[in-house]
């Protein structure tokens, strides 16, 4: 019937032979979708610019003396000739072995708890009563991690940045900043332990020397502080600007008396804000001072967009013309022009010229309750692209990079550029410009980021938000994640190696630490 | 072509698989892509399917409704120099979907309901049917869709460059069905709204039941109350996707209850069970006993789509086909239609249709021919150059009434031009942007570029993009190369007492290696040879096509890196989170045959570089 429907053809109608038609039909359901995270994609240059500078730690490095073994196995596969496999093996080993003697001597280090593999490895000591290594660091079932390669992942790029270790014809080598001796003698009968097939407690509990707290006082604790303080090197070179780094962390904990939770929340905004800090000589001498004030200075802006965008996905309830979003956006801005607007915000600068402070403008903004989130985030916005002309040079020089960042959109100097365009416009139309700006960027992120998916032939896109057929379409709440700027790693390293110490939950430095 | 063996309604249709399994043939047979869509999402386009086509040997044409029109300039980096964009202003709506790949030896046509865009490619709910021709068989279908292209192709509202483009897939579809062993009736039929209104395909008599749904429908329901008219169904069944379908449910319902009442025919109007994605497909379907047809494509349920034909009403497409099983979302029955939550809060746009645009911008010879329409009132012609997208300048200024200006210009392709003028109220208006086309390089197919100048103009973005040719075109380079040293040398000529000796080596004091390296810069040509060579970008002649103001800066080969977090709760059952140091490079975003092409390539170039000049042995160390 249907084909006397459709077409009126003969009754001698070829049928159709698979292949030369398909359909009609459904396209393929979309169902790839991954966490997006970050859908902006804004702090690229700080992140890039923060894994620049603070090299020695990274959020998986929990412990000092991790850095020390990982040396040791390296420099004892080499004068062994070990093999692929038997380095491995070793490196369980080792691994277990200082985890279980951490374990055993746990009560006298309440603030380092977290040690690699303490699942597997406080079962067996709790339930055996000791060790069995064949079990704990083999690749089966009771292993202390299905990680193939131990916890040395977790620790590879520090490890490698401050060439401690390095990877080579798929062995680890001791790299070029490894003092060998120092760690054999710091670590000394570690090697012997993990050759055994059982430890017992009580032998775990006599060499409390290996615990993961005892690093300090030891010569591999030694050796690696004083690669991290790297004296004398230049400060444009990765050792310069990681021991800079690592003096300026130090300083700030101490002139701030010290920090508890997020270092960067705290002691950020003293380092670009508060006097104490801005006219600390010690501060001033560092070349990486500057370098971190432009990248705060950023990552406050970079929060704003996160915050903004938040807000802008909230209001998408399923499916919105794309246009509505500006519409919420203006909606929530106070009337105006845009240059009335930006006259009303708070002094940038007290004084000017080169004694010329900064004054906390962002913070006054943010903590305004009388203004709405998305004007919270709009005036830190417009404060960061003014003070594009008022930075000194190697401060702006990492606010924003034009290097890395190109002319990209959502940058402070693009924002400085449409504050002259939108400047006599009232500020309604700029906040539909930038909903628009910002969606726009958000596809644009998320189909370069799309990854093919070779069984369902479709491109797997980030969750979030998608435009398309003009409308702005939500399938769950973008997941922005703010720069982390490692500082809480890079101290708590620093305690493995005595400078600073955590008493209460509070990062503070140690005497020792006072002196470098 | 690759016979894919999917037949059959219930299995759904993935349109990129078939770009990809011609681009994998590479025999670069194809000569022409051809994008007809409402909306065109170029980022989308440069992204995903435009290597494909150029891949597959062709060049790659875009038409869109230049109302809808509004492409994010910061995310389009080859229109102009890589495909063409022509767009059309007409009294409806420029509104067919359908994505053509043709060569001599096989044609490829996705037609549907979906735009050119990650909506009608993959997120949304759309229908289509894909027609596939070699030099064994065809459709006939594929005969009705070189026809209604060939009256497209000569209507006046398309500019020349792009009627030129479906000339020349005309003719090669002309040529295969000519070619071709056999053609095939398989029951498709393909219709055209600008060669009469769609409704006039459908059947006159009356049907046992006939199952509706569609994205958009009539502010009054008048096409469906056209469509209940013609084929008088016993049952009827509308779907409705809550909080998307575009329609004013009590003019729907009043035209049902009317419809009902006048008949005593079955009326239900049903809750489509697709909650998160846009069902945005257009379905027509009727059944009369055991028999049941279909119409898909790109008509709405509206007036503009159905009941009239272009240019009074939209530029649609259809095609109607036999039925196996029916396609239609079906759902729960609804009882109070007026109060089911619907789209209604997208007006049409308030101007469109009497703005001022400008459609195409082409260069010929010195020229600028730049194409308007709606040019009601003065207008300033604003460009951008390509390297600036944010910074406009006057070009010139056009009276009202215009169609077309030719003027002598140093606009180069992929620059952008809009048009600026006040409205009534004195405040100023801009057009979107249309890009600048250079035929040289955007309507030549790949293969047509000699391949030693096709190197010389690639960028980096291009040696590692999707489009293969160019590591070919480098491979075959450094052949030459290797061919030229392996040529016997003529003992030199005797020179006479105080002749100037040939060139061979630098006049200068510039080192010998910096002289063979530069050598080997001029060969290779200025994107390609700095970017193998580790050296900074040298100036050239023709487009850099690596902006440095697209939003995905530093993002080349990376996937979803992101800030690190403090881990602090890190134990066994995340560690898979972490990241290896000995990770390889990325090519996720690529399909399989193009990893396996660029493998393949790899080892190719390693064994070629054995027969290389030291200079060249450097390739690759900088990139």
């Amino acid at each position: 019937m249907a084909s006397s429907h459709v077409t009126g053809a003969a009754a001698n109608v070829t049928r159709m032979p698979s292949g030369l038609i398909k359909g009609p039909a459904w396209i393929a359901p979309d169902t790839g979708r991954f966490v997006g995270q970050n859908p902006l994609a804004v702090g690229r240059h700080v992140t890039a610019q923060t894994r620049k500078f603070a090299i020695a730690a990274t959020s998986t490095t929990f412990h000092a003396r991790y850095y020390s073994l990982h040396g040791l196995v390296a420099a004892e596969s080499r004068d062994r000739g070990l093999s692929q496999s038997e380095q491995i093996d070793l490196l369980r080993r080792c691994e277990v072995v200082l985890g279980g003697i951490s374990i055993a001597h746990r009560e006298c280090h309440p603030g380092m708890l977290h040690i690699h593999g303490i699942n597997a490895i406080r079962t067996s000591l709790d339930s055996r009563g000791e060790l069995f290594l064949p079990i704990l660091a083999g690749q089966g079932a009771g292993r202390y991690t299905k990680r193939r390669w131990g916890f040395r992942d977790y620790y590879a790029a520090a490890e490698t940045a401050t060439g401690l270790v390095h990877w080579r014809e798929g062995l680890l080598v001791p790299g070029p900043g490894l003092n060998a001796k120092a760690v054999r003698e710091g670590l000394c009968g570690l090697v012997e332990l993990a050759r055994h097939e059982r430890l017992d407690l009580a032998t775990l509990q006599a060499h409390s020397e290996l615990c993961i707290c005892r690093m300090a006082g030891s010569a591999d604790g030694r050796a690696l502080r004083d690669r991290l303080l790297a004296e004398g090197a230049d400060p444009m070179s990765w050792e310069g600007r990681s021991a800079q780094t690592i003096r300026l962390l130090l300083r700030l904990l101490d002139l701030h008396g010290g920090g508890t939770g997020e270092l960067q929340d705290d002691l950020g905004p003293f380092l670009l804000f508060d006097p104490v800090a801005s006219r600390d000589e010690t501060l001033a001498s560092l070349d990486a001072t500057s370098a971190w004030k432009g990248l705060v200075l950023r990552d406050i802006s970079v929060r704003a967009w996160h915050r903004l965008w938040e807000w802008l996905v909230d209001q998408i309830d399923g499916a919105m013309p794309v246009e509505r979003l500006g519409e919420a956006l203006a909606d929530a801005l106070p009337t105006g022009s845009l240059a009335r607007y930006i006259q009303g915000l708070p002094e940038r600068l007290t004084g000017s010229g080169p004694d010329g402070l900064m004054l906390p403008a962002e913070e006054l903004v943010t903590r305004d309750q009388g203004r709405t989130l998305p004007d919270r985030c709009l005036a830190t916005l417009m404060l960061g692209a003014k003070r594009m002309d008022e930075l000194p040079t190697r401060v702006a020089a990492y606010f924003e990079d034009p290097g890395s960042e190109g002319r990209s959109r959502l940058r402070p100097g693009w924002v400085r550029a449409q504050i002259q365009e939108w400047s006599d416009r009232p500020l309604r139309e700029f906040a539909a410009f930038l909903a628009a700006q910002m969606a726009s960027r958000a596809q644009q992120i998320a189909l370069t980021k799309a990854r093919f998916n070779e069984s369902t032939g479709l491109y797997e896109v980030p969750s979030g938000v998608s435009i398309h057929d003009g409308l702005a379409i939500r399938d769950s709440s973008d997941w922005t994640i703010d720069v982390w700027f490692r500082w809480n790693a890079i101290v708590r390293i620093l305690a493995g190696v005595g400078l600073t110490d955590q008493v209460d939950g509070q990062w503070q430095v140690t005497e020792e630490g006072r002196l470098v | 072509m690759i016979k894919l063996v999917e037949s059959g309604v219930t299995q759904s249709i993935v349109p990129m698989r078939y770009f990809a399994a011609e681009a994998a043939h590479r025999d670069g047979q194809a000569t022409d892509a051809l994008f007809l869509t409402f909306n065109a999402d170029l980022a989308f386009l440069e992204s995903r399917l435009l290597d494909l086509c150029r891949t597959a040997g062709s060049r790659v044409t875009v038409v869109a409704d230049a109302d809808v029109w509004a492409p994010d300039v910061r995310c389009v980096t080859r229109a102009g120099l890589r495909y063409h964009v022509g767009l059309v202003a007409t009294g409806g709506a420029f509104h067919p979907k359908i994505s053509l790949l043709v060569g001599p030896k096989r044609a490829l046509a996705v037609v549907g309901s979906g735009n050119l865009g990650m909506g009608g490619w993959q997120h949304n709910a759309e229908l289509a049917t894909v027609l596939t021709a070699d030099l064994q068989a065809a459709p006939r279908a594929m005969a009705d869709l070189r026809d209604l292209l060939g009256t497209l192709a000569n209507r006046r509202e398309l500019d020349l460059t792009s009627a030129e483009a479906i000339n020349r897939v005309v003719n090669q579809l002309t040529g295969l069905l000519e070619s071709t062993a056999e053609v095939v009736d398989t029951g498709h039929r393909l219709a055209a709204s600008w060669d009469g209104a769609l409704i006039e395909q459908l059947p006159t008599h009356p049907v046992d039941e006939l199952l509706l749904t569609a994205a958009f429908h009539d502010p009054d329901s008048a096409a469906v109350a056209a469509l209940l008219g013609r084929l008088q169904p016993k049952r009827l069944q509308v779907a409705i996707q809550q909080g998307w379908t575009m329609v004013d449910p009590m003019a729907l319902e009043r035209v049902l209850t009317s419809y009902a009442t006048a008949t005593g025919a079955a009326v239900t109007v049903v809750r489509d069970p697709e909650v998160r994605r846009y069902r945005h497909g257009k379905l027509i379907e009727w059944a009369l006993g055991s028999s049941r047809a279909a119409l898909t494509g790109s008509p709405n349920l509206t007036r503009m789509a159905l009941l009239r034909s272009a240019p009074e009403g939209n530029f649609e497409v259809g095609i109607l086909a036999d039925l196996t099983e029916s396609l239609f979302p079906g759902g729960t029955a609804i009882e109070q239609v007026a109060a089911v939550p619907v789209r209604s809060t997208i007006a049409p746009r308030p101007h469109a249709g009497d703005r001022p645009v400008a459609t195409s911008a082409v260069l010929t010879g010195g020229n600028l021919t730049l194409r308007l329409a709606r040019v009601t009132t003065d207008v300033e012609v604003q460009f951008s150059r390509y390297t600036d997208p944010d910074a406009w300048q006057r070009l010139v200024s056009v009276t009202a009434g215009l169609g077309e200006i030719v003027l002598p210009s140093d606009l180069c392709g992929g620059d952008r031009l809009r048009l600026v003028w006040s409205d009534e109220d004195g405040n100023a208006q801009t057009s979107a942007a249309v890009f600048v086309t250079d035929p040289f390089t955007a309507q030549r197919r790949p293969t047509e570029h000699g391949r030693p100048s096709r190197i010389k103009e690639a960028s980096p973005s291009d040696l590692w993009g999707e489009d293969l040719s160019f590591l070919e075109s480098l491979l075959d380079e450094l052949a030459a190369v290797s061919a030229e040293l392996a040529e016997p040398k003529a003992p030199p000529a005797a020179r006479p007492m105080g002749a100037p000796i040939a060139r061979t080596t630098p006049e200068t004091k510039m080192e010998p290696w910096l002289w063979l390296q530069n050598r080997a810069l001029e060969r290779l040509g200025p994107g390609i040879g700095p970017y193998l060579f580790g050296l900074p970008p040298l100036p050239k002649g023709r487009r850099e096509l690596t902006p440095n103001w697209t939003d995905d800066q530093g993002m080349e080969g990376q996937t979803d890196t992101e800030p690190e977090v403090d881990q602090e709760h890190t134990d066994e059952q995340n560690e898979e989170s972490v990241e290896v140091e000995t990770a390889e490079a990325d090519h996720s975003q690529s399909w399989p045959q193009i990893r396996k092409a660029r493998r393949r390539w790899c080892v190719r170039a390693a064994e070629a570089a054995r027969t290389l000049p030291a200079q060249y042995r450097l390739l690759g160390t900088g990139a």
